[in-house]
């Protein structure tokens, strides 16, 4: 190993050096573990949005029927597949860091198995319902209730239900989808809400929908589950960059302040090197080169720490609870690498001060 | 070797009151030799040894090394003759305190070679400190550092060695054991060796008197 390796460096200089690691770790783990929750956010309300990319609703307000005759109308769109009569309630879900509903659809048993085949969900135990009170839930929402196959939910069961009556999981499903599904007589006098199954080019029948929205139907479209779906992506990446923006300028003044005590305790090694008839260039590069390995060590034992701590809560908090956090977020890693290399940046730009204005004869006579 | 022709050097030029560091030196330094520049503080010695190692920069005037104005050098040629021509030794050791003693021997050619090592380790048996080769500076003595200083100025085996005020921290002793491996090194090489100490220019074959940034005599033995 040559004298002035870096690694010589790094091993003379281990508690600086750790100072230094140890900082943009942690700076690298909050932010990266932030933008873990964040895209696991994102993923939960992707797999709650997932059915609309296959279906637009209407639904009446204050439990009143459809028109059948809108019902006509709209099946004789050349874009419609199906009209599929459903009761729309909601379950409550504890997600990572707030509480969303999940939309749990009553169905004919086989309008069940149509949607759960689309949205490719796969029953792991029991069966879909067959009687108005039974219900299938995914595995996820089961386990985040604590229920299991033979339990009971609703409101008879828990005032705070939102679904109504006592009903019993008969199934547990998977799939990225996260729903549940319940049992919706063909004799049901009670059809608020509609199901369209629409064909790719469905235009015609999305600005029908928007218009009996004006008629004082609601509409739920691909269109607006996506506007929505935006809207609160828009708003967890302005918290996340707020986060990651505050991390940053907090951790780079900490940061270029250490290594700028440290740059300025090396002018005396800076000079001698400088004196032995090493170059201004070479010395800049060299210690570069030295920040860059702490900045590349820092970025993977930060990245290494998040998942890992990620694991861990997966193991032992979330999953019991049927949450999950991700473990790779591509969109985050430009948050996450944001304050390391403005670090970087600063050193560079410090040392390049330091030694352009370096005088190594007042600085070994002892006059600087 | 060196040649020095209406040297000079200005401290604060642009001020009303500009410090004369050196003036108007003629000098010729050259062979293989112990050549001593002697003044008291202040005289301009140090100056003129390192405007002659091209770490400062003259006024005006010309300094040439084997006929070739350093001023007119750029800093990366510079800085190449001073790693493969020169070694320096200061009245402080500036070893780097985060490598051993054999690294920082080492330090000027930043090589770990087999024969550079050898030659080091040669160098610290000689100075009677190898046994403290892979000891950190912090851990020797003051005489033993500025051993481990004078071993890395001889490790490239340079042309010319510089030395300013090298004997100041050392006890009696030690100041002889370094002028010693400094005497027998001026059999093959030029060694310029700054002082006000004149029992240590015993063996020099000139010296240089500089009072007040001028040389005020040069005194020749031998």
């Amino acid at each position: 190993m040559k004298p002035l390796s870096i690694f010589n460096y790094i091993n003379g200089n281990r508690k600086k050096v750790l100072t230094l690691t140890f900082t943009i770790i942690l700076s690298v783990t909050t932010v990266y573990y932030a933008t873990l929750l964040a895209g696991s956010i994102f993923t939960m309300l992707e797999s709650k949005y997932l059915p609309d990319q296959y279906y637009s609703t209407i639904y009446t307000n204050h439990f009143q029927k459809i028109e059948p005759s809108i019902v006509d109308e709209l099946s004789e769109f050349a874009d419609v597949i199906d009209v599929v009569p459903f009761i729309r309630e909601y379950t409550l879900y504890d997600g990572l860091i707030s509480a969303e509903g999940i939309p749990i659809m009553s169905l004919e048993e086989r309008d069940t198995y149509y949607l759960m085949n689309k949205l490719k969900l796969t029953i792991l135990e029991g069966r879909a319902p067959q009687a108005t009170d039974e219900i299938i839930l995914h595995e996820r929402l089961a386990k985040n209730k604590g229920l299991v196959i033979g339990d009971f939910i609703g409101n008879e069961v828990n005032d705070k239900e939102q679904i109504k009556g006592k009903n019993q999981v008969v199934g547990i499903f998977q799939g990225e989808a996260l729903i549940g599904f319940r049992y919706l007589p063909d004799d049901t006098e009670i059809q608020t809400s509609a199901m369209i199954f629409l064909k790719e080019n469905n235009e015609g029948v999305t600005r029908y929908l928007e218009e009996l929205a004006i008629q004082g139907y609601g509409a739920s479209t691909l269109k607006l589950s996506k506007m929505y779906f935006d809207q609160t992506k828009s708003l967890i990446n302005t918290i996340l960059i707020s986060i990651a923006g505050l991390i940053a300028i907090v951790v780079t003044l900490t940061l270029a302040n250490i290594s700028y005590i440290h740059l300025y305790h090396r002018k005396k090694e800076f000079s001698i090197r400088y004196v032995l008839g090493h170059s201004l260039f070479g010395i800049k590069l060299r210690t570069f080169c030295e920040h860059l390995i702490i900045i590349i060590l820092g970025i993977i034992g930060g990245f290494i720490l998040a998942i890992g701590l990620t694991l861990i809560l997966n193991t032992l908090v979330f999953e019991p609870k049927g949450q999950h956090m991700i473990y790779i977020y591509l969109n985050g890693i430009p948050f996450v690498l944001l304050t390391p290399l403005v670090v970087l940046l600063i050193n560079s730009f410090v040392t390049n001060k330091l030694l352009n204005k370096l005088d190594p004869i007042a600085i070994l006579e002892g006059t600087d | 070797m060196f040649t020095c022709r209406n040297l000079y050097l200005i401290y604060d030029e642009k001020k009303s009151d500009p410090t004369y560091a050196l003036k108007d030196i003629n000098l010729e330094l050259s062979g293989n030799k112990l050549i001593g520049i002697m003044g008291p503080s202040g005289s301009g010695k140090s100056s003129l040894l390192y405007a002659l190692a091209s770490l400062k920069d003259i006024t005006s005037g010309s300094i040439t090394y084997n006929g070739q104005p350093i001023s007119s050098m750029g800093a990366g040629e510079r800085a190449l003759m001073r790693k493969e021509d020169f070694g320096f030794i200061f009245q402080r050791h500036f070893l780097i305190e985060y490598l051993t003693v054999l690294q920082n021997v080492l330090t000027p050619v930043n090589s770990v070679s087999k024969d550079l090592v050898n030659r080091a380790m040669e160098l610290l048996e000689k100075l009677s400190i190898g046994h403290l080769a892979n000891k950190k500076p912090a851990e020797l003595s003051v005489g033993q550092r500025q051993r481990v200083a004078i071993a890395r100025a001889l490790i490239s085996k340079p042309k010319v060695i510089f030395g300013d005020e090298i004997t100041a921290s050392l006890d009696h002793t030690s100041a002889k054991e370094v002028m010693a491996v400094l005497n027998e090194y001026k059999k093959e090489h030029l060694v310029i060796i700054v002082t006000h100490d004149p029992t240590i220019l015993v063996g020099a074959e000139e010296i240089v008197h500089i009072w007040d940034g001028t040389i005020s005599k040069i005194e020749k033995k031998g």
